[in-house]
Formats: structure tokens, sequence, C-alpha cells
């Protein structure tokens, strides 16, 4: 059987649930392989759930927000942002590689970009091939 | 702002008992009743045993150790908030307070550090050992050890061994591992650095390098009050000392190469496997955190809630404390040593932060001042 990639994708409420959201309704098509988590805030994505996403197998991991300056909570994707490139430098010297991990920004009218970049993400995690850690059975 | 001195006890019996001239136990003895605690370590039996006392009267002062190689011990834990404390400490103990100052649990007015410069320390258990198979003695036997000039020198009452540090490293002896790669000798973020370094033999004299103006004051009333007496040291000898200083960390620096190096050149895949591998035995202990200066959450500690008996391929909470520690882990070497099944925990976090520092150049433990590059809170640099 071939690879498919499995992604978890943390989207905050306000923003990229929204482009989410417009990208169905638009009928906008994108790979089916991500599975949608979804966040008041990315802000709130604790860098513990995008470690708890891999260990448990995930092939790649979607971080995504507010366009900054835009965050509901004014300042939530900043800590985002530092915390996407503090988990860059994690997950390289880790050994699974920073470029399973990916960041975007959507505004809630950005379901065309939104789909877009899920679909660009996939097909590098497909190209990347599966999460090193599950090599062995798991 | 930094001057140097030889610095030497005027207590006849310290001067003459005391490692290098007694400085240290003078000068920590005119310091009692002017901080709420004075700490330092006293040996207990042999060489290889010590506890740290708190010092009440000059009474105490007798019998205090400022470096006991084979105590491996943290003292920055003996500095509680809100209490005034003089303490002695190794360079790696220094760079625990300051990373504590910048959590908040230590004030900087409240401290008064007296450091010790540290060519790196030994394990008891490996050291015994070492005595056994490399020496051939016995530990009571020993009543002092050195390191100096590349040997690591055993003194007995009425004789000394000396064997050359790099052949007892290659096979395994010596220095704790961290020590062997730390680059960090001088503790030049105390207020006060001694040392045996550049000091003329036998002088029973200790090399005083004062770096803030509370270390100063420190030296100057124990001089005014008799304690201690210091002059110039000879430029010479200055020289020498920091000759020391850069030939231990060129040492640092070849260890390193040997020890985080290879890790780091592995392929991604090696390296995570590496990883895994090194960490599968952990028993969910929880010793490692306990045991780090660095990493004091109370209350709602998150890696303390970490399931122990989760089936992941790297524990999770060995997941969040190597990504805490990143820019943080100051390689003292405590959770190596506290591991009941012999992971060598620091040198993974080593291998962290070392790669970090870097890519950042971001140092831990540094200055109080100091805030890691990706916690500031402002917007990231491309985004």
């Amino acid at each position: 059987m071939s690879f498919e990639p499995r992604i978890v994708a943390f989207l905050c409420n306000w923003c990229s649930y929204g482009a989410a959201d417009m990208a169905g309704t638009s009928r906008i098509q994108y790979p089916p392989n991500v599975r949608v988590i979804r966040f008041m805030c990315s802000g709130r994505i604790d860098p513990n759930f995008v470690l708890e996403a891999f260990l448990r197998g995930a092939d790649g991991v979607m971080m995504t927000g507010c366009h900054i300056g835009d965050c509901h909570y004014i300042d939530g994707n900043y800590k985002t942002a530092n915390r996407y490139e503090f988990l860059k430098h994690y997950l390289d010297i880790l050994g699974i590689g920073a470029d399973r991990l990916q960041l975007e920004w959507c505004s809630a009218a950005e379901g065309l970009k939104f789909a877009q970049s899920v679909t660009a993400f996939t097909e590098r995690i497909r190209a990347l091939g599966p999460n090193p850690l599950k090599e062995g059975g798991k | 702002m930094s001057e140097c001195f030889w610095g030497w006890s005027m207590r006849e019996d310290l001067r003459k008992n005391g490692e290098s001239g007694g400085f240290v136990s003078s000068l920590i003895e005119s310091l009692i009743g002017d901080y709420d605690r004075v700490i330092s370590v006293r040996k207990t039996g042999t060489v290889f045993e010590g506890k740290v006392v708190d010092l009440k009267d000059s009474s105490d002062v007798k019998g205090i150790q400022g470096a006991l190689h084979s105590l491996c011990i943290n003292m920055s834990a003996y500095i509680k908030k809100g209490m005034r404390t003089a303490i002695v400490l190794k360079p790696c103990d220094a760079k625990a307070v300051i990373e504590n100052m910048k959590r908040n649990h230590v004030d900087r007015g409240d401290v008064l550090l007296i450091g010790l410069n540290c060519g790196g320390t030994l394990s008891p258990v490996n050291t015994m050992k070492m005595l056994d198979v490399e020496y051939e003695l016995r530990p009571d036997e020993v009543v002092k050890e050195e390191i100096s000039k590349g040997n690591l020198i055993f003194f007995t009452e009425d004789n000394e061994f000396s064997k050359s540090i790099d052949e007892l490293e290659e096979s395994g002896y010596g220095r704790r591992e961290s020590c062997r790669y730390c680059n960090y000798k001088i503790p030049s973020v105390c207020d006060i650095a001694c040392g045996n370094w550049g000091t003329p033999a036998g002088g029973k004299v200790t090399f005083v390098e004062i770096f803030t103006q509370k270390g100063e004051q420190a030296v100057r009333s124990a001089v005014e009050m008799g304690f201690v007496s210091v002059e110039a040291p000879s430029e010479k000898l200055v020289m020498v000392r920091s000759k020391i200083n850069s030939s231990m960390k060129k040492l640092a620096r070849s260890w390193k190469g040997k020890v985080l190096d290879p890790i780091m050149e592995l392929s991604p895949i090696d390296r995570l496997n590496y990883i895994t591998n090194t960490l599968s035995p952990c028993i969910g202990c929880y010793a490692c955190r306990k045991a780090c200066p660095v990493c004091n959450c109370t209350g709602d500690c998150k890696c303390l809630q970490m399931d122990p008996d989760d089936v992941l391929p790297i524990p999770q909470y060995h997941a969040v404390r190597l990504l805490h520690l990143m820019e943080s882990c100051i390689g003292c070497g405590n959770c190596t040593d506290v591991c009941p099944v012999d992971i060598p925990l620091a040198r993974l976090h080593q291998l962290f932060a070392k790669a970090y520092e870097d890519r950042t150049g971001y140092k831990p433990g540094m200055s109080a001042d100091d805030v890691p590059p990706l916690s500031r809170g402002d917007i990231p640099e491309g985004h």
C-alpha cells in the first residue's frame, strides 16, 4: 500500500478555522490527510501538543493562526511564532526534522490559501516519507 | 571591571592547613553575621565525603573545604529567596544561580557569590574504583587531590601519585563527563572568583579576582577587620593563570569534539535512534527533574504530570525536558549523577543546548539580564 501521510493540524478558532470553513463552503478541494484540531487561539498550542502528535505517530504537524497583528487576543500569535521557531530547532536536533512542522497564517477569508498550503504540505510529507519514530511496528 | 589580587588568611591555623592560604575560609568567616546564611562545604572523613554547612560562628570555619572535587552537589539549591546568603560555589553552581535569578527565585541583591575556579569534578564511585585499579591506593589513605598541569594527583601522608588525566579519561576514569567538555572554568558571573591558578608554588596564597562592587566591598571589609591580607600579583603569574584557563578550555573543546560532535554528525535518523535507545531504560523515577538546578517549577509542574508508563518511543517526560532545557541547560551533570539506570542524561541535554548555542549564540547562565532569543515576546524574524 502506498504511503498516505497522517497530518495533525492545529487551527485557531477565529481565522484559520474560518479559512478551513471557507474552503469547504467554496467547494475547494484539498487532501483528506489532515486531522483538524480547533483551538481558541494559536497561542494555546503548547509545544507539548506538537511533540505528542509526533510521538504518537503523526507524519507532519501544521500550526495555523491569524496573521501577525490580526490575533483576536492581540498578541497570541507572537507566542506561536516564537514557539514554532523554537520547535524547529528542537525537531532538527532531535532528528525528526524541522520540515515536518509547518506554520501558516490564514485569515478567515483565505480559504484558498488554506487549501493550497494543506496540499503543498501533504505533498512535502509524502516526499519525506513516514515519521521515523513510527518505524519498527508502532 | 575586574581586579586581581593574591590573598591569604591572617589566622595562622587556616593559613597553614587551608588549601591555598585559607583565604576563602577567612573571607566567609568575616561575613558571618552580615549575612543570614553563610554556606560552604566541610570535609567529613575522607576527601570523598563532605556535607554542606551553614556557618554560625568562627569556630565553625575550621575544616571548611572550598573545593571538594568528589562532592557532586549543586550549591544553588541552598539559596532561599528572601534570605541574605553568602555562598561558596563552583562555576556551574553559579550559572544555576543566575538561571534562578532569571526565574525570579533569587534576588541578585541578596546573594554574595564566592566562586571557585574549577577544572572539573570527580564522581565518587568511579574515583574509588580508579584509586583501586590505577593508583593502587585505599580511599582513606588519600589526604588531598588536585588537578594540575594535565595530571590528576593524589596525595597521601608522605607521598604523591600522579597520572595523566588524558590517559585516565580515555580509559573511562578521571573527571565526570560533563566536566570534561565544560568550557566555563573561572566563574566570572560571581562577585569574587578564587583559585590556585596563578599563585607561586608553595606560596600558600589564593588568586582572587573581583568582578563586582559588592565583591570588592566584601574583600575590603575583610582586610580592614584583619581577617585576610591581599597584595598585587606578579604580572607573570597573571599571565600563567590565563594560560591555564585557555588550555583548560582547549581541552574542553577537544572533549566536546569527542563526545558531542560525533552524535550531531550522525544522520538525523541515526541521531533519533541514538536518543530513543539511550532513553529507553528510563524507569520514570523523576530523579533527574528533582536534581536539576534550573528546572524548578513548583505546584503545577508539567513534567511531573506526564505518565511515566506511557509507551511512546521517547517518554514524553523526557521529550518535554529536552525541549525546555535546550535554552537553559548549564551542563552541571547532576541528572547523570542521580540516574539509577545510568542514562547519560547530561550528554543528551548538552547535545541540545550546545547545538542551540551554536545556532543562536545564546548561552544560559551568563547574565541575569539575558533573555533567551525566543522568549522575548516580540515577533521573531521572518514573520
